[in-house]
Order: C-alpha cells, then sequence, then structure tokens
C-alpha cells in the first residue's frame, strides 16, 4: 500500500477506493483479533464490521506524529470488542469451566506445529470471560489494572480469571500431547 | 497464579499470534460484505450528521432582544391608550384641580384608576398651600419598579415654589408618551416658551421645561387645567394640575439636561474606531502529516466605521454600522520531507539539485510552492529528512455592513450599559499573502526564500459575520455622546470556497474594541 498518511487523508476526502485499500491491508489483522476475542465467526464478522465503522469515522482524530496506524486501529478494534462483550450479560460471573470442549479432534496438529488459526481456535474455546482476560494480559499486552478498568471488574478477577485461563489452555495442550497422533 | 509458571505459555502464544503471517485457507479473510455495510453505515450517519446551522443560535438574542420590546411596546401602548382616554374623560367631568391656589392632588385613584395603576404607580399627591407650594408625588410601595430612588425637583415660580419627591427614578416612560399623539403635541408646543404661549393648548406648560437648564416656563391663565405628562420626565408618571398664575419650574438635574430623554431625538449618528485581535481559525483540518502550528493566534488589527441608530424606545436601539477593517494574520509550519535520492537530478556544471513541492493547507487555501534545492555540498542519503519551516503573513481589507440591536441592560448615574448582538454581511475587497520559506538539513539551512502575494486559491468574496458585545455610553452634552464597545465577532460562513465537505474551512473570529462619537439629531 502507499504511504498509509496518502491513504488517511483521501480516506478523510471520502475516497472509497482508499477506504478499500485500507481494508484489504489490515482486513486480516483486524479479524484475527475479533475471532480471538469471540466465540465464532459470525460474531467475529459484527465486531469487525463495528470496529471498521468506528475507524472510519474516528480517522480524522489519528495523528500520525502520536502513534502508528496499525496499533491505533488495532486498539479500537480491541476496544469494539470488548464493547460487545460488555454487553454480554454475566460474561464474567461464570465460573463455568467447560471441560466438555474438546480442543482438536483426533487429528489435531502437534503443538510446535500448531498455526496461528489452531492457537485462536483454541482460545475461542475459553469461556467468554477467560478468554477475554487471556487476551487482553497475554497477546494484546494490557495490565490487570488495565483489564480490570475496562472489563468493570477487580484486579483480583482479572488475576483469578487470567489463571484459570491459562490452567485450562495448558490442560488442553497436555490432552492434545498425550494424543497418539502427536509428533506424526 | 504465578506469571513465571506461565512464562513459555504466554510468549509462545504472543509469538505465534502476533506474528504476521499469510494464510493459506484464508481462515483470517473476513467477508467483503463487511466492509460494504460498515461504509453504508459511515455514509449514513456523515448525513445525519451534517453541521448544525450553528449560525442561527447567533441570531437567537437578537430575535430575543427585538421580541421583548415589541411585545413590551404594543403592551405600553394598549395600556397608554385606555389610560389616556379614561383619564381625559374623567378629568374633564371631575375637575380635579380647580386653581392655582388649590393644587389638587390626584391620590389613591384605587386600582382602576390609570393614576394609580401599576404603571403609573403615583399612589398620593399632597399639596401644602402656602407661598411656597410644595406637591409631593409619592408612588406606590407596591409598585411593579423595583429600582427606586428617590429624587426631590424644585419647581419655583414667582408665587410659589414646589418640591415634588418622586420616586421610581429611572423608569424611563419616554416611549408611552411619545405614543400618545395629543401628548406629544403638548410637549412639542411647549418646547419654545414663545410658541407656547401662543399656543392656545392649555396642556403646554410644563413638561418640556426639563429640557431647558435654567429655563424658565409660563403657566397658562389661572383655571385652566393642565396635564402635566411627569411620565416624561424620567421620574414620574402624570399629574393633573391646575394654576392661575404663572410658577416656573426649574429642573437642575443634569441627568435630564444631559440626557435628551423624552426628546423626539430618535435618530443618531456616530463615527467609531477600534482595535481588534483577530484569527483565521480553521476546523475541519485533515490529519496532515506536518505540523500545523500557530494558525489561530490572534493578532491586531484596526477597524474604522461609521452608522446610524435609530430609538425604538428608552431601552432598545435598532441601527446600521459601515465598517472597515484590516485583519492581519499568521501561520507557522514545520514539516519533514523525505528526500528520495532518485530524484535528484546534476545540471552541467556538476552541481546536484533535487525538486519537492511544499504543500500548505493555510487558513486562505492550500498552496503547493515547487522548490528546487542546489545539495551539491549536502550530501543527501536516501531518506534522510528535510526540514521545512513556513511562515505565512496575510492581510485582508473587509468592508462590513451590519445590522444590530442594543438592548439596554442597566444605567449608573447618565451612563447606559447595553448589550449589543448584530449579523452582516462582509466583502474581503483585498488580500496581501506573503510566504516565508526555509529548508533545512541537520540544523543547515539549505535555502530560504520570501514569496510576496503567493496565490489564493479558494477565497470568498462575501461572507455573514456575526457579532455581539456590550456597549457603554454617555451623554457629553445635549446631542452628543460618546460610547465605548467591546465584542466579539466571527464569521457565520467560512472565508473559504469548499468544494466538498471534508475541506478545511476557515472563520475570523475577533474581539474588538472600540469608542464611539455619536450625535442625537
Amino acid at each position: 500500500m502507499s504511504d498509509i498518511s496518502q491513504v488517511i487523508r483521501r480516506i478523510i476526502k471520502g475516497d472509497r477506493k482508499a477506504q478499500t485499500m485500507l481494508y484489504n491491508e489490515y482486513k486480516s489483522v483486524w479479524f484475527r483479533i475479533c475471532l480471538r476475542y469471540n466465540k465464532n465467526r459470525d460474531d467475529a464478522s459484527d465486531a469487525l464490521q463495528n470496529a471498521l465503522i468506528n475507524i472510519f469515522q474516528k480517522i480524522e482524530q489519528f495523528d500520525l506524529k502520536k502513534g502508528n496506524f496499525s496499533s491505533w486501529s488495532n486498539r479500537i478494534v480491541i476496544n469494539e470488542n470488548l464493547m460487545l462483550i460488555r454487553k454480554n450479560a454475566n460474561a464474567f460471573n461464570m465460573d463455568e469451566i467447560r471441560e466438555d470442549l474438546d480442543l482438536f479432534d483426533q487429528n489435531e496438529t502437534p503443538v510446535e506445529r500448531l498455526s496461528a488459526e489452531e492457537l485462536t481456535m483454541l482460545i475461542q474455546t475459553l469461556p467468554h470471560g477467560y478468554r477475554t482476560v487471556f487476551n487482553l494480559y497475554v497477546i494484546d499486552g494490557f495490565t490487570h489494572p488495565e483489564i480490570a478498568e475496562k472489563l468493570n471488574i477487580s484486579s483480583g478477577t482479572s488475576k483469578s480469571q487470567l489463571f484459570k485461563a491459562r490452567k485450562l489452555i495448558q490442560g488442553k495442550l497436555e490432552v492434545l500431547l498425550s494424543t497418539e497422533d502427536y509428533g506424526r | 497464579m504465578d506469571d513465571k509458571n506461565f512464562k513459555d505459555l504466554d510468549q509462545f502464544f504472543k509469538t505465534r499470534l502476533q506474528k504476521k503471517e499469510t494464510s493459506t485457507n484464508g481462515w483470517d479473510v473476513p467477508s467483503d460484505s463487511i466492509l460494504e455495510n460498515a461504509l453504508d453505515q459511515v455514509n449514513l450517519s456523515k448525513k445525519s450528521k451534517k453541521r448544525k446551522p450553528f449560525w442561527l443560535l447567533l441570531l437567537l438574542p437578537i430575535f430575543i432582544v427585538f421580541g421583548y420590546f415589541l411585545l413590551q411596546n404594543n403592551n405600553e401602548i394598549d395600556q397608554l391608550n385606555t389610560q389616556i382616554t379614561t383619564l381625559l374623560t374623567e378629568k374633564e367631568n371631575e375637575s380635579i384641580i380647580t386653581s392655582e391656589k388649590d393644587i389638587k392632588l390626584l391620590e389613591n385613584k384605587k386600582e382602576t384608576s390609570p393614576i394609580s395603576s401599576p404603571r403609573n404607580n403615583i399612589d398620593q399627591i399632597s399639596k401644602t398651600q402656602s407661598d411656597n407650594k410644595e406637591i409631593k408625588v409619592v408612588t406606590k410601595e407596591n409598585s411593579k419598579s423595583t429600582n427606586i430612588n428617590s429624587e426631590i425637583l424644585n419647581i419655583k415660580s414667582p408665587n410659589f415654589s414646589s418640591n415634588i419627591k418622586a420616586n421610581d427614578y429611572g423608569k424611563k416612560n419616554n416611549n408611552i408618551n411619545k405614543q400618545a399623539a395629543h401628548i406629544e403635541q403638548t410637549i412639542n408646543s411647549v418646547k419654545d416658551p414663545v410658541s407656547s404661549n401662543k399656543t392656545s393648548n392649555n396642556l403646554s406648560f410644563i413638561t418640556p421645561i426639563k429640557y431647558y437648564e435654567g429655563s424658565t416656563q409660563s403657566l397658562p391663565p389661572s383655571s385652566s387645567k393642565v396635564i402635566l405628562p411627569l411620565a416624561d420626565l424620567p421620574f414620574l408618571d402624570i399629574i393633573f394640575l391646575s394654576h392661575e398664575s404663572e410658577p416656573t419650574v426649574i429642573l437642575e438635574d443634569p441627568r435630564i439636561l444631559n440626557s435628551g430623554q423624552g426628546q423626539s431625538k430618535k435618530l443618531s449618528s456616530f463615527f467609531t474606531i477600534g482595535h481588534l485581535y483577530s484569527s483565521l481559525q480553521m476546523t475541519n483540518l485533515p490529519a496532515v502529516d506536518y505540523q500545523l502550528t500557530d494558525y489561530d493566534k490572534f493578532y491586531r488589527g484596526w477597524e474604522i466605521g461609521t452608522g446610524l441608530s435609530y430609538e425604538l424606545n428608552a431601552k432598545n436601539i435598532i441601527g446600521t454600522k459601515l465598517t472597515y477593517s484590516i485583519v492581519n494574520n499568521e501561520s507557522h509550519f514545520s514539516q519533514n520531507i523525505d528526500y528520495l535520492k532518485n530524484q535528484e537530478y546534476t545540471n552541467t556544471d556538476g552541481n546536484i539539485f533535487y525538486d519537492t513541492d511544499l504543500e500548505i493547507s493555510s487558513p486562505t487555501g492550500n498552496h503547493i510552492e515547487p522548490l528546487t534545492l542546489d545539495v551539491t555540498l549536502e550530501n543527501m542519503q536516501d531518506g534522510e529528512s528535510l526540514k521545512n519551516k513556513t511562515n505565512l503573513y496575510q492581510n485582508f481589507n473587509i468592508i462590513s455592513l451590519s445590522g444590530y440591536g442594543s438592548h439596554e441592560l442597566f444605567n449608573f448615574s447618565d451612563i447606559s450599559f447595553s448589550i449589543q448582538a448584530g449579523i452582516g454581511l462582509n466583502l474581503i475587497t483585498s488580500t496581501s499573502q506573503k510566504m516565508e520559506v526555509s529548508m533545512m538539513h541537520n540544523d543547515h539551512e539549505m535555502m530560504s526564500k520570501s514569496i510576496s502575494n503567493t496565490k489564493r486559491y479558494d477565497l470568498q468574496k462575501f461572507y455573514l459575520n456575526g457579532q455581539l458585545g456590550l456597549q457603554i455610553q454617555k451623554p457629553i452634552s445635549k446631542n452628543w455622546f460618546i460610547g465605548f464597545n467591546s465584542g466579539i465577532n466571527r464569521s457565520l460562513t467560512s472565508i473559504r470556497k469548499t468544494t466538498n465537505s471534508t475541506d478545511p474551512k476557515t472563520y475570523i473570529g475577533s474581539f474588538q474594541s472600540s469608542i464611539n462619537l455619536g450625535f442625537r439629531f
């Protein structure tokens, strides 16, 4: 893609081609974020659409001097996902560790060869609250106080959810590693 | 919950998920319909967020002020007509005051009497019959007016002198009085003592006296009935008198003498000279990759003007003024330009040159200035930054024709304090512009040049303007007055032509202060 500042300027002027250009450049990055935060593809698509609207509406506020567009837009995508999560009542009141969820079928790949897609799928199997905190803390680099503020929960709850999320993922990975197909 | 136990796990996920890799099966490719839907909603949202006609809000004070005094005027005129009709009828029949020695006092005409009505708020008029007659006018305690100051006026005549104690000073009923044609006629007829003596109108002896410092005025013959339209005095309403002799009324109050209140001096002209701090303020700025600094600071300018004003009543004035102002503006820019080695070229002398376009989105339009830099000695590398600093100096000459309304808020002594609001059409008659450009490389100035009268691509010729301010005014003689105005002024429409809604818009805003010298006709 040509210089991002030029594209942004064209978008501000209402250039539809520039909007498409920007979308094509970042759609995978944004969609991966949405997939990580949502349980399924449909929810992720809804989140991406809302995020996209926000990005186009707020792009005039973006200051190239203060940051790069990628992290700015990623934040918007994350925030949009969090907003949808907050709409989902009781997301953090549950301790529903859905042990019944199978992460991988009999043809699962070894952990070293797990692709981003498969890791994303693994994260998707986490309960709502676990998944959100895991994404925010481990992947997107937020601290517990920041997570607590964003999700309107206590810092302790955030730590607790993270711990449980990690344990769950670890367990799933151990199951995976012990399968007879491991290392095929 | 120890993070260390999961350090590897965290790192593994973070690395794999943040790694930008191309998917082979398209699992991370969203549907194209997402973009279409999002763009549809964005466009819909933009349409619904059309800029509010904010300038209508600026007009609101004008409408309120005009609406207020129109309403007030109508009510007062209606009341006055009723009062005058009733009053004249009653007094003709009742002969309230019959002789000079027996100055009857109007007292407590009950609520139904126009004299004692809240509008006139005269409760009691008492008189001491003696050589020195004393008239006391006491207003109702619960009168409509709350701004009460007692005043003593001396009324003297060869045969008697009277003190009129009045309150409700500052209650200016000039307008009411002027609406009553017969009373106004009376007033006019008595302005000139000579003509007053000639007139057969027996109501004509006293009202105008207050306009003449130390003057005397003959009273009409005895047994005549006189209506003294005290409403025309700023502190009284209406009183009926009858005199046989010819008392003299002397009013020494300088406020009355100077202010000319009650006179039919409705039209004034004025001359104004002012100082202003103006700024060209840009909105709808694009996300540009250069710094636009100090483009909206305020710079000094000047204004001269002249106008006419018309007193609708004692508190409200409308007017029009024509002004010529000089508005100055500065804008300062800095930007970094990436050096592209492949755009270098060498001339026949072996010097290396570099061409670049300087693009500036200034308050008066977009400027593209092609520059050629001699980089022979710079040893520029590909991707290095060239720093540009540009100062833009602009002058505008503007003629403005505006209408305004003014409403007196209060007065202190003979100084009145008013609020003013107006709207006008401005014409940019000429502009001049100078651009100073310098290019730096590692704090070394490679090039500096001054460009005069750079192009201004998209300035509007006319634009709307709104004003809001305060005015202080003081009479300095019977006809002359001085005033001080201060206020804010802002263009209501952009001075830049914009081709679409995303173009930057520029508005001239200013803080003004001016002094006025005026003459009442």
